[in-house]
């Protein structure tokens, strides 16, 4: 079973994902804030990480960055997910290090079909 | 003390003086020479006429030898007191008597007669030797010696008398010209003291006397002249002094004016650039705010259906997916109102980038295979084999695109949708042709002309049988504009719908305009950008005063125009000069309107070029089918009209068979 | 023979110039009159003629010596080649019976001292001018008269014969001269 760390300032959205993220099977840890991920990014070492972009304390980028240039934790797929759909967006989570992105409002199908893209990869 | 410093005065008696007694002094001497000169002359005459008398007379005594007889004759020189000896030779040169002055010891005197004759001087004495002879006979020889004390003392009275009246008169001279110079003088330092006061107390009103109608005289004319020219000048310029001062309370009166205008724009500026701000800032959060919500409706309703699959209450699945489609209906028209929105505000920027056309068009298919599916129709997807590379704003045109696609299949029933993509070149630009074709339900006359509006579907029944906000076209229609693109419609009510937007295959940021709303231009509203050099707009109308205002109003939207009186001049020089929009008077004398849209259109050359009718005469159709290319009505809405020009201007006129778009 | 000649020669030489000089009574005094001579060329210098004088203008001055010539040529000598106002001056040797009057200048030589008044009779009222060297010539009548004192020549002027016989004697000459009045025979003052 794998495990998914999401991090997420939004109740609901948090809530939402996390339910249906079980629902298929996965193990959810939760993080609020940009520290917070980054803490339970290094402490839990997830298989996958969803970054929302606009958290408190740390922004998603500067998590990601973070874990980046770790050496425990870069292996970790991250994919960002931002409100914003603009190109520049997507360029700044490719700089950041981020291996994939989505954008909200979130196609739930999309997403889970990026996330098993990303883990068969880490797979093998 | 300097010679060229002393005061006129001075100098004017000194040269006086100077004068005079060189004068004098030149006289008294040449006078004194030539009396001299001639009064030695004399002494000598005189000296020689005594020797002749005295030879004369004492003739007889040498001719008989009488010495005691030549002595008494001799003797009597004693009354001339200047005759210092007088000796009697006899004619074999012996001295026979003589006669000296008395206390004269002269040993040159005795001896033999002088070996010579006539008259000479020596040692300041005047010597004569005279022949005396008897009735033509040389008896003897006579030696006469004077001492020229004469001559000597003459000369010192003259000398002396002379130097006494150079005094004399040098002292006259330098009374009268002490007396006389001021003549000059005096005009010179009255002129003097008045240059002083002027330069002291600069006034500029005292004017030099004027004594004589010499040079000086003139000179204080001059003068006077400067001063009152100085005068003027020096009240002109008091006068423009003051005005300037005055100028100068105006300017900075005008200039804290415009200060404080300047103040006002700026706070103004400041005001509307935090509006601007505020509002973008609105939009982003808005855009943030509302869709949150809304993604939870939607997520959620999902989850539940989801649950309610598995737990088979599928009775309660049709209100979930209801609940699910008003929400996602909801999210879909939040998010048209926003993006139209920020395009009004203008907020609405471009982010370029290259991409494969073919490549992103194959991603997008597999989006519309849904709504496809969903009315049982068929997509055909053509695209040429050289699209190549386009730099566009691609999620642009991805909901171009979309919006396209999904009008397409929402009004298709059992249908054929297609889409075609082509590269093409206008002009001296590459082209991104996309054409998305339906076989549906196709789109009324009356409908086309409000195809481009926002919040008018076609019908309002449309809305709520084929679902849609009704903003789709709008905000296509406007993301084709800010590529610098253009959008065209075709239609046939029961048939289908052809739609096509050109889009440039590289768009440029300086293309990016900002689509102007229509209903009012706010402040915040960009004025469209001047045409080029090339971009010519020729108006052809009778009436003076209309082409007044078309130039003034097309020029001032930064356009380059030329005016035509009539048709027959129009199309002289839209032969010539090739504009680039004609507009175009229907009532004019001579040919009309119609008949030089007939003549432009059949003329090769000008054929291409859109023709915008102006006029007060109501027959849009006739112009539309005469191939005008708009149809404006008089009185001339301005922003109308550049609206429309900036359309033609930009779109590069295709075939004829561009069907004319009313705004 | 031949110095015998010479001899000869030699003695009329000799006697020649004793002859000549015994022709003369006063050969010990030749430059008395050579003296003579040169004033009496003065005179002619110094005296007027009146103008019936001379027949024509360039009639010579004739000067007539009367009696033994005292001069020897002397006269001769000096008045050669002279001329007084354009005129020559002739010399005369007169003898009695010759025209006395025919003369300018008549020289009485003292040979004929006892004639004086013979002669001053024929040229009376005659413009001649009259020298003569012998005493009382002047005071006798004789316009001039050489004396001899201290042997030195001195001359005398009697300005009324000189009057008398129209003859105008220069002031200057009378200036040097000593000038005599006409005395009578018997020695008295002539008024």
């Amino acid at each position: 079973m794998s495990t998914i760390l999401l991090v997420e300032d939004n109740e609901m959205n948090r809530d939402m994902l996390t339910r249906r993220l079980q629902k298929k099977g996965f193990n959810v840890l939760v993080a609020t804030d940009g520290v917070q991920g980054h803490t339970f990014a290094c402490a839990a070492i997830p298989d996958l990480i969803l970054m929302d972009i606009s958290l408190p304390e740390m922004n998603g980028w500067e998590v990601t960055r973070l874990l980046k240039s770790n050496q425990a934790t870069r292996h970790i797929p991250i994919i960002a997910l931002t409100a914003h759909a603009l190109a520049s967006d997507r360029e700044k989570a490719f700089e950041a290090g981020c291996d994939d992105y989505d954008t909200k409002p979130l196609d739930f199908v999309r997403l889970m079909g990026k996330i098993e893209t990303l883990l068969v990869v880490k797979k093998t | 003390m300097k010679l060229q410093n002393l005061s006129i005065k001075r100098k004017l008696m000194l040269i006086t003086m100077l004068t005079s007694t060189v004068a004098l002094l030149l006289f008294s001497a040449s006078f004194l020479f030539y009396d001299l000169i001639s009064f030695r002359h004399f002494l000598s005459q005189d000296l020689a006429t005594q020797a002749e008398i005295i030879g004369y007379n004492s003739a007889a005594a040498m001719a008989f030898k009488d010495e005691a007889a030549a002595s008494v004759t001799l003797t009597a020189l004693k009354a001339k007191e200047d005759i210092t000896a007088a000796i009697l030779y006899t004619p074999d040169g012996k001295a026979f008597t003589r006669y000296v002055r008395a206390n004269l010891v002269d040993p040159s005197l005795n001896g033999n007669q002088p070996r010579f004759e006539g008259i000479r001087f020596r040692d300041s004495h005047l010597e004569v030797v005279h022949a005396v002879s008897l009735n033509g006979e040389p008896v003897g020889t006579l030696f006469l010696q004077s001492d020229m004390s004469q001559w000597y003392s003459r000369a010192k009275r003259y000398a002396i008398f002379l130097l006494v009246f150079m005094l004399g008169s040098d002292l006259l001279a330098l009374l009268i010209a002490s007396k006389l110079q001021t003549l000059i003088s005096g005009p010179i330092l009255r002129l003097e003291d008045t240059m002083h006061m002027v330069s002291a107390q600069k006034n500029y009103e005292v004017r030099a006397l004027k004594f004589y109608d010499d040079e000086i005289g003139r000179l204080i004319d001059g003068f006077n002249t400067m001063l009152s020219e100085i005068q003027q000048g020096d009240s002109a310029l008091q006068s423009a002094n003051d005005a300037l001062k005055a100028q100068t309370l105006e300017l900075e009166s005008e200039i804290l004016q415009r200060k404080q205008a300047q103040d006002e724009l700026l706070s103004a500026k400041r005001t509307a650039e935090d509006a601007s701000r505020a509002k973008s800032s609105f939009l982003a959060n808005m855009s943030h705010e509302l869709r949150t919500p809304l993604n939870a409706i939607i997520g959620y309703s999902e989850m539940i259906e989801e649950e309610i699959q598995d737990t088979g209450k599928f009775e309660n699945v049709q209100d979930v997916k209801k609940i699910q489609s008003a929400g996602k209906h909801l999210l879909s028209l939040i998010n048209d109102v926003l993006d139209l929105s920020k395009i009004e505000a203008g907020k609405m920027g471009l982010h370029l980038e290259s991409f494969d056309v073919a490549q992103m068009v194959q991603e997008m298919v597999s989006t519309f295979q849904p709504t496809i599916t969903k009315n049982s129709n068929t997509l055909q997807v053509n695209l040429a084999q050289d699209l190549g590379l386009m730099r566009a704003d691609v999620t642009k045109v991805r909901q171009i695109l979309f919006n396209l696609m999904s009008n397409a299949c929402k009004f298709t029933n059992n249908g054929t949708v297609s889409l075609d993509v082509q590269r093409t070149t206008k002009g001296d630009r590459e082209w991104l042709k996309f054409q998305v074709k339906d076989t549906g339900i196709g789109i009324s006359a009356e409908q086309q002309k409000n195809l481009f509006k926002e919040f008018v579907q076609a019908d309002a029944s449309i809305s709520r049988k084929y679902g849609g906000t009704g903003l789709g076209l709008a905000i296509s229609y406007r993301f084709a504009q800010l590529m610098g693109g253009h959008f065209t419609a075709e239609s046939e009510p029961g048939k289908g719908s052809t739609f096509t937007v050109h889009l440039p295959s590289k768009v440029s940021a300086d293309v990016v305009e900002a689509v102007k709303a229509k209903e009012n231009n706010g402040p915040l509203a960009e004025a469209p950008k001047p045409a080029t050099q090339a971009d010519t707009i020729l108006v052809i109308d009778d009436d003076p005063a209309v082409r007044d205002l078309m130039f003034r109003h097309l020029v001032k939207s930064g356009f380059h125009v030329v005016v035509a009186a009539d048709g027959e001049e129009g199309l002289k020089i839209a032969k010539r000069i090739q504009p680039r929009i004609i507009t175009l008077d229907v009532l004019m004398p001579g040919i009309d309107g119609w008949e030089v849209l007939r003549r432009i259109k059949a003329d090769p050359e000008l054929a291409e070029t859109p023709v915008i009718m102006v006029t007060i005469v109501d027959n849009e159709i006739m112009g539309l089918n005469l191939g005008s290319s708009n149809y404006v009505m008089k009185p001339v809405d301005r922003t109308l009209l550049t609206d429309l020009i900036e359309k033609h201007r930009k779109a590069r006129p295709s075939s004829s068979s561009d069907v004319p778009v009313a705004v | 023979m031949k110095t015998l000649r010479f001899i000869a020669g030699c003695l009329l030489c000799v006697t020649l110039a004793t002859a000549s000089y015994a022709q003369s009574p006063n050969s010990s005094n030749s430059s008395e009159y050579l003296i003579k001579a040169g004033f009496t060329y003065n005179f002619a210098k110094l005296i007027q003629w009146p103008a019936n004088a001379f027949p024509q203008p360039n009639s010579p001055v004739i000067i007539g010596i009367i009696g033994n010539d005292p001069f020897g040529g002397t006269l001769d000598e000096v008045l050669a080649g002279k001329n007084v106002n354009g005129r020559e001056l002739v010399i005369k040797h007169l003898k009695w019976g010759a025209d006395l009057k025919a003369c300018n200048i008549l020289f009485v030589s003292s040979s004929e001292a006892l004639h004086i008044d013979e002669i001053f009779h024929i040229v009376k009222g005659l413009p001649i001018l009259t020298i003569g060297e012998t005493p009382n010539f002047a005071r006798r009548g004789g316009i001039i008269n050489f004396i001899l004192e201290d042997e030195k020549v001195h001359f005398e002027v009697n300005v009324e014969a000189a009057k008398d016989a129209d003859i105008t004697i220069s002031s200057r000459l009378l200036s040097l001269a000593r000038i005599v009045p006409r005395t009578v025979a018997d020695g008295s003052k002539a008024q």
